[in-house]
């Protein structure tokens, strides 16, 4: 169990209530940082190549804290969600889908993570995708599951293993190959194991088609942490836990959160800054169905609604 | 008007299941399984009896990349499948044979050179 300090009120770390507009210093070109902000920040999955956010209601669960802390960080990361327009349970025993884990052996718990439960590594190709995805290397890290949530609302696990798919065609003479079986009515079947079936509009603005998270994990290494608030890392995996985000290597010109594990950044922000806010707003207001292209636009022009640049 | 709105919809057949390519595959059976080979292949475990118990865990299958990691690690998993344990073999540690490398018998120096066996 780990102690990490604590502050003295919660309020302490706590940004300012939300508000519409943020004012922006020391940026001459806002709408550039800004589209380099989502352009670092957005993942397309892998699955639909579009932006997953949560549309199960969040239940976040904390293990290897104080109990103090256990019950500041969920209360914390269930407020931000709340905050940004993200779906929260409220119920004191939801079924957790986010999991928060302080260790002092994060390696060893990524190697568990490989031999017991690949899937919640991400979306991968093959065992040496998912070991490179298992490699401990920040402070904090965090792993997405994602799920396609297709046109008629069936929901599918990325990467996770399927029926697979059988179709029934006629046999048109001088075809074949692998998987192809002709049967005595003149029907071939084709069998294409680990397909699954998704079910979509056709259309290239919007398929129908929508990524969502499934599970959220994250690993923090309480002994590099101890120079920061409970408050400030609270924050910190609640950005991680609502958005997939790429941990920046470089520090960011926009004021993020992010920059505070980013190497060589002067007084980085210590709790969510209204950039942050604003990222997560706009990405769980975009429309979940459109192409990833229309997704960044949306979220760009929603924060460029709400960031003004200080005169 | 059903029939309109059903015709909207294409269904598409994708190919969901690339993080686990090597179920389709066939699965070897080694009663020590160390990992080696394809590193997406799967090799699986025979039954093992678990103590005290009349039936005996179910047959543990995994990727050699899995086993490689455990056996890695000195672990092993448990009779029922279910646990990550140590290894019942031992340490995943070789022996080690060393001895001293240049120096004198009398008034010693040298260092020590270890191999593994």
């Amino acid at each position: 169990m780990l102690a990490l300090t604590f502050p003295a009120s919660a309020q302490e770390t706590r940004p300012a209530a939300p508000t519409e507009t943020v004012v922006v210093t020391g940026i001459k070109d806002v709408k550039k940082a800004v589209t380099d902000f989502v352009g670092t920040l957005t993942v397309p999955t892998k699955m639909t190549g579009k932006l997953a956010r949560w549309r199960a209601r969040v239940c976040p669960i904390v293990a290897g804290l104080r109990k103090e802390a256990v019950v500041f960080v969920t209360k914390r990361v269930k407020e931000v969600a709340a905050q940004v327009g993200a779906p929260v349970d409220d119920n004191e025993k939801c079924r957790p889908n986010i999991e928060i884990v302080f260790t002092t052996t994060p390696q060893a718990l990524l190697d568990t993570i490989f031999i017991k439960y690949p899937y919640l590594l991400g979306d991968h190709d093959n065992s040496a995708q998912a070991l490179k995805l298992a490699a401990f290397t920040r402070p904090i890290q965090s792993w997405y599951t994602t799920a396609t949530d297709d046109l008629r609302g069936n929901i599918q696990v990325d990467g996770v293993k399927t029926g697979g798919v059988t179709m029934d065609m006629p046999f048109v003479p001088g075809g074949g190959g692998g998987g192809i079986q002709t049967s005595a009515t003149g029907m071939v079947s084709m069998n294409m194991p680990g397909a699954s079936v998704t079910n979509v509009t056709g259309g290239r603005m919007s398929d129908g088609v929508s990524s969502d998270f499934h599970h959220i994990a994250v690993v923090a290494e309480p002994a590099k942490l101890l120079e920061f608030e409970i408050g400030t890392l609270a924050d910190y995996i609640a950005l991680l836990a609502l958005s997939q985000t790429p941990l920046p290597d470089h520090c960011m010109e926009l004021p993020t959160i992010l920059n505070l594990l980013a190497q060589g950044c002067t007084a980085p922000p210590r709790a969510l800054t209204g950039v942050d806010l604003a990222y997560l707003r706009a990405l769980y207001k975009m429309t979940p169905t459109a192409n990833m292209r229309g997704q960044r636009d949306e979220v760009i022009y929603q924060m460029d609604k709400s960031l003004v640049a200080a005169q | 008007m059903a029939g309109k709105s059903s015709s909207k919809f294409v269904i598409l057949a994708v190919f969901a299941n690339l993080a686990l390519p090597a179920l389709a595959q066939s699965r070897a059976v080694q009663a020590y399984p160390d990992g080696t080979g394809d590193p997406d292949a799967i090799t699986c475990r025979p039954p093992q009896r678990i103590p005290g118990q009349r039936l005996p865990g179910p047959e543990v299958c995994k990727l050699n990349a899995q086993w490689a990691l455990l056996r890695r690690n000195g672990q092993d998993i448990s009779a029922d499948g279910r646990d990550i344990v140590a290894d019942p073999k031992g340490s995943n540690i070789k022996a080690m044979d060393c001895h001293m490398q240049g120096g004198s018998a009398t008034n010693g120096g040298g260092q020590m050179v270890c191999n593994t066996q």
